[in-house]
């Protein structure tokens, strides 16, 4: 009596959860409708992210003044790739974890070969292969030989941050090249390029996703891949195809972050990954994939760089700043766990 | 006249409108072997739930050696006695063999600790009743699910229980330790242990059990005594049910159209083994099996879902050795999967992003998905199927279970398409949704579409399909048209009383 059980539980669902019809419904524009707890979050997110930047403006002059508001933004128009790649992942309900060593070891390789005198396209093209290759890697073994992401990028983060390691370790603390710290310094209209990047490529970005038939099918595949694969997406090539575009952007950021901060640094994308995955996490998308957004994300991952600098102006240690980061996930996560309890 | 150990009297169950049991009473007697007997969906399983506890009854008394259980938990069911063996496997998949049939520590010789040796020879014996060859050390989740499940009933029958519930247990087992099994509940009754048996596979029933409960649409039909019956007397009594007006039979007569789906000695990993078979443009195919037959593993290989062995599958003249369903959706070939939990909708998703899912690119206008397109193939799959939803904001987890069906079969069956493999269309849906259902269906074949439809339901298949074809041990054992189809022999081959 299956049939039945099935019948009676759809039945169940349905009531526990008709309140919350009518209030997603205003919302049906979006991409994926959000139930009521990442509506209710996002409010919460954007209440306490006022009252936080408020006491900050208030408290330490410097906080709002346009050239530290800059300096954030375009911190985040570096880092921009990187989160958009593993937003695209999440959403199809994978994790790349490796996305922090990738960025190190393809920032810094560009960095060197570009002192060893190599144009900075072949070094910026060389990063970029060096992102792809790892994403391939990643995206090959964890479709065909049903590794899980989260381990298998775990192994990954370590094996490319060793790798890493050694590149910094040549450079053993030496200025990049002019030509290479010029990538991401360069202006146009007196405003680093970067930004302007940013914002358009994040809008086509999102208007991908929401709109594009192959934006439509990442979020498939997140909701259920079972179904997308029945309703003839090619399941397995998107999964490939986007650990090696979570590869190749975190390359990206790689190459610019390495720009700014001039010297070869050890410590450059330390634990970068779980930042970015608060972030998305913060943004509304989901560990069991097929909700969150780009935007979102960015949004979050601004929010999070503005408070972690708001602590530096209190003279707090910064080691702690990963205790706010950890404290941020474990509450988020906590939220959205207990919300999704109540929505399902 | 024995005791009666388990009593349940006028036990009704309903979900919605829909009564999965009513009004049923009968009592298993101290020290006999019980049959419950009926085919899918008759109620078997419902009826072990409420037994073990799991269900609670809409009305109804259970009692167990005389005593009202109003509230009956796995605790109470062991301190009364009562062992289980489930369809649902429930051993531990890093323990060994052994441990998983002795659980409890009953060879804790030495204080708190294990006496391996005495616990490994016992598990050695009580595999060795059964004909069950296997080295009690090996880990259980490295044995198939047959063998697996084979562990469990040993766990049961070695548990000491006065009282043992079987439901399906021979399900996943082969010939040889079905025969065994049937041996040791022989010897167990000798030892005054009573026994539930639920199945639906008459031999089994015939040559083990005293008495026969027969169940069928939720309601019990008869108690038989199991002296001068026979497999043709079950058979009807299990299936023989009046034909409604939505079952009118239908089977009109096509012209002979070309094949438009044809497989050729198709084989999986699992039970199917080099099955052939051909749907004819506007013709219906019916495929019916039991649990366990391979028929679910068949359609999810035609769809091109699960790996297969081999095989070659032509769809209009084209031949494919391998397939996806990405390629058969270009060929024309939809599927429809049996569980819409598992595969076919994205819950969280609204009505028109369902929709929009299998004919993305057939949607899309430079990459970019034609939101007026769409709009307009969602006003029409709800208006044709009668889809009771709002088209955006609502998510398909809040529809009820038969609009959610409805919206589903909508999204393969309004597809461009003319072949659908469909699985259990009515799966779960009341009995006005199940109409149009199959209305739905017929007219698809009319339109010249073809259909090959997997279903547990006889009825289904007989109101339906032109010819039926029944799998038995993952083969097709038997082809039946026209005047030959009827529920008793369709039930008499799938079950394996008469030969194929």
């Amino acid at each position: 009596m299956a049939e039945s059980d099935i019948k009676s539980t759809g039945a169940n669902a349905a009531n526990a959860i008709t309140p919350e019809i009518k209030s997603t419904g205003a919302n049906a524009a979006n991409a994926i409708t959000p139930a009521i707890g990442s509506r209710l979050r996002s409010y919460g997110i954007i209440v306490v992210a006022v009252t936080v930047l408020a006491f900050l403006g208030l408290t330490r002059s410097h906080f709002m003044s346009l050239p530290n508001i800059y300096s954030l933004f375009y911190g985040v128009s570096l880092d921009f790739y990187c989160v958009a790649g593993f937003t695209i992942l999440i959403i199809m309900g994978e994790i790349d974890l490796s996305v922090g060593s990738v960025y190190a070891l393809a920032g810094t390789t560009a960095g060197y070969l570009a002192t060893q005198g190599l144009p900075i396209w072949l070094c910026t093209a060389a990063a970029l292969g060096i992102g792809i290759f790892v994403g391939l890697f990643n995206g090959l073994l964890v479709v065909h030989l049903r590794i899980n992401s989260i381990i298998l990028t775990i192994g990954t983060l370590l094996l490319v941050r060793g790798l890493a390691d050694v590149v910094a370790a040549k450079m053993a603390g030496e200025r990049y090249i002019e030509a290479f710290r010029d990538i991401a310094r360069a202006r146009v209209f007196s405003v680093n390029w970067t930004i302007i990047a940013l914002l358009v490529l994040l809008t086509m970005a999102e208007f991908a996703m929401v709109r594009s038939a192959v934006g439509r099918a990442i979020y498939y595949i997140g909701n259920n891949r079972r179904s997308a694969l029945i309703h003839g997406i090619s399941v397995g090539w998107y999964r490939v195809a986007g650990f090696a575009l979570s590869g190749a952007l975190a390359s990206i950021s790689g190459v610019l972050v390495a720009s700014r901060i001039t010297i070869a640094d050890v410590n450059m994308g330390r634990q970068l990954e779980f930042t970015i995955l608060t972030a998305a996490v913060l943004g509304g998308a989901s560990l069991f994939g097929g909700r969150g957004q780009v935007v979102n994300s960015i949004v979050s991952y601004f929010f999070l760089a503005m408070i972690l600098n708001g602590l530096i102006m209190f003279g707090v240690e910064p080691h702690l700043q990963q205790v706010i980061v950890g404290a941020v996930l474990i509450v988020i996560v906590g939220l959205d766990t207990h919300l999704n309890r109540e929505a399902r | 006249m024995a005791q009666s150990i388990l009593y349940l009297s006028n036990i009704s169950k309903r979900y919605g409108a829909h009564f999965a049991l009513e009004d049923v009473t009968f009592d298993v007697q101290q020290g006999e072997i019980h049959a419950i007997l009926g085919e899918n969906g008759a109620g078997k399983s419902t009826l072990v739930k409420i037994i073990s506890g799991q269900v609670i009854p809409t009305s109804g008394r259970v009692q167990f050696a005389g005593d009202d259980v109003a509230l009956f938990t796995p605790a109470h069911a062991r301190r009364l006695g009562v062992a289980m063996v489930q369809q649902e496997l429930s051993v531990f998949d890093d323990l060994s063999v052994a441990e998983n049939i002795f659980p409890d520590h009953r060879f804790a010789a030495r204080g708190r600790w294990i006496n391996w040796s005495r616990l490994n020879a016992a598990a050695r014996q009580a595999c060795e009743a059964v004909n069950f060859s296997v080295d009690v050390r090996t880990k259980v989740g490295s044995l198939s699910s047959g063998r697996k499940q084979l562990v469990e009933i040993l766990r049961c029958i070695n548990s000491d229980a006065r009282v043992l519930v079987l439901d399906e247990p021979t399900s996943g087992l082969n010939t040889h330790e079905t025969e065994a099994l049937i041996r040791l509940l022989k010897t167990l009754r000798e030892r005054a242990v009573t026994i539930l048996y639920i199945s639906h596979r008459i031999p089994e029933v015939l040559a083990l059990s005293d008495r026969i409960t027969i169940l069928r649409d939720g309601k019990k039909r008869a108690t038989l005594v199991n002296k001068d019956l026979n497999q043709n007397l079950l058979v009807r009594a299990m299936v023989g049910r009046e034909l409604q007006g939505i079952h009118g039979h239908v089977a009109t007569v096509l012209s002979a159209g070309q094949p438009a789906l044809r497989a050729q000695t198709v084989s999986g990993y699992g039970l199917v083994r080099d099955v052939d078979l051909h749907v004819r443009q506007g013709e219906i195919v019916g495929v019916f099996g039991l649990e366990g037959s391979g028929s679910f593993e068949l359609a999810e290989l035609l769809a091109g879902v699960r790996r297969r062995r081999n095989g070659i599958l032509s769809v209009n003249q084209k031949q494919f050795q391998r397939w996806s369903p990405r390629v058969l959706a270009r060929s024309g070939v939809q599927y429809l999967h049996y569980n819409r939990k598992e595969a076919g909708l994205y819950l969280a998703m609204d009505v028109s992003e369902n929709a929009a899912a299998p004919r993305l690119s057939a949607l899309s206008r430079l990459g970019l998905v034609d939101r007026k397109a769409l709009a307009h193939v969602v006003r029409s799959s709800i208006q044709r199927f009668g889809i009771k939803c709002r088209p955006s904001g609502q998510r398909v987890i809040n529809l009820s279970g038969g609009n959610q069906q409805k919206l589903m079969l909508s999204l393969c069956l309004d597809c461009t398409p003319a072949c659908f493999v469909v699985s259990e269309p009515t799966r779960g849906v009341d009995v006005g949704a199940k109409a149009e259902i199959h209305n739905i269906l017929r007219n698809i074949a009319a339109s010249g579409g073809s259909i090959l439809l997997f279903s547990s339901e006889l009825p289904e298949l007989l109101a339906l399909a032109t010819t039926i074809l029944i799998m038995r041990d993952g083969r097709i054992a038997r082809q039946v048209t026209g005047k030959e189809i009827s529920e008793e022999s369709v039930m008499a081959f799938a079950a394996g009383t008469v030969d194929g």
